[in-house]
């Protein structure tokens, strides 16, 4: 199977949600991957169910005031933060009759997990009750969120297609994170709730002294580019059996 | 009469029972063209499309927010 990378970053997180969105379009043939690494500046990402809140456009008042944009996606799931310190993934493909949604979750799941265990650590894919987001397949890291995944399916030019998206929290303080998820709710009259000591960051699960060829952002989208194209060791294919545990200093 | 369809084994009902019509995009007793987006689904923060498998008259059988599982019969469209 072939494998694109495109890396972006965008002026504003719509644009980057928009070409996320279109990447399902620009698939050729069943052999080919498309992966979309990209960033943007702040914005609050909800789920269209997010909308029907009682107070949802006073929410998306406040959080405009807060420098947090609301934007409204199509993929499920609730609130996800973008931000200059997390890196959004989407993965796009053709799929076959036999593929099924989990399948579809657990192929970037364990992209994500090979990838945090080259930086030496061990990551758990179980949903995280009180994170953003919350859903089966949450990577986790000593039990903290620093990732969630959603998907898309639909047809494209006379195939079906899906695109698996992720939020990956690499340099974004969770505190922040959990504030603003909570702030939404709270004016918008949702029950959802995040806690920060739910959610965690790349950055803080390194070790203080870690040191890569390039910076961290840069260095985790080359390795995701990796892992996609099939350049790093896969992972076995039950990814439910390994408990989250403590990270392991890099060699 | 067409069966519009949630496809078999799209998910693992072991690990998700459950999901719902979360939109339909054309009304009941509406026309639709073939290939269009009538529906979409909602199973684990996944979202299904579901297209018209042919065109005519739309008949809803499941209504927004009820609850479907795969094979379910969603709607039928009458021929044209």
């Amino acid at each position: 199977m072939t494998s694109r990378v495109f890396l972006q970053d965008f002026k504003t997180a719509d644009l980057g949600l928009l070409r996320q969105e279109q990447l399902a379009e620009e698939i050729s043939c069943h052999q080919q991957r498309l992966l979309l690494l990209w960033r943007a500046p702040r914005a609050l990402v909800v789920g269209r169910s997010d909308t029907r809140l009682p107070h949802f456009a006073d929410a998306v008042d406040r959080l405009v005031a807060e420098g947090w944009p609301v934007l409204i996606r199509r993929s499920g799931g609730s609130a996800c933060p973008v931000s200059e310190g997390t890196l959004q993934i989407g993965l796009a493909r053709a799929v076959f009759t036999a593929t099924t949604i989990d399948a579809a979750y657990i192929e970037l799941a364990n992209i994500i997990r090979t990838v945090l265990e080259s930086y030496g650590l061990m990551a758990a894919t179980r949903r995280t009750s009180s994170g953003f987001c919350p859903g089966r397949y949450d990577i986790s890291v000593n039990g903290r969120k620093v990732a969630g995944l959603s998907q898309h399916w639909r047809q494209c030019n006379g195939q079906i297609t899906v695109t698996t998206a992720a939020t990956m929290i690499v340099e974004q303080d969770p505190e922040e994170i959990a504030h603003i998820v909570n702030l939404f709710y709270r004016v918008a009259g949702g029950a959802e709730r995040c806690s920060a000591s739910a959610v965690g960051a790349l950055r803080q699960d390194l070790p203080v002294d870690a040191t890569f060829d390039a910076p961290l952002m840069e260095d985790l989208c080359n390795r995701i580019a990796k892992a996609v194209r099939g350049e790093m060791a896969k992972r076995p294919a039950n990814i439910f059996s390994t408990p989250p545990s403590a990270a392991r200093p890099l060699a | 009469m067409t069966d519009i369809l949630v496809p078999k084994g799209l998910w693992d009902t072991q690990k998700t029972p459950e999901g719902i019509v979360a939109n339909w995009f054309f009304a009941d007793g509406g026309n639709v063209p073939e290939g269009a987006t009538v529906a979409e689904l909602m199973v684990e923060k996944s979202t299904f499309d579901i297209a018209a498998p042919n065109a005519g008259r739309l008949h809803i059988v499941v209504a927004k927010d009820g609850v479907v599982k795969p094979e379910t019969v969603i709607g039928r469209i009458d021929g044209v």
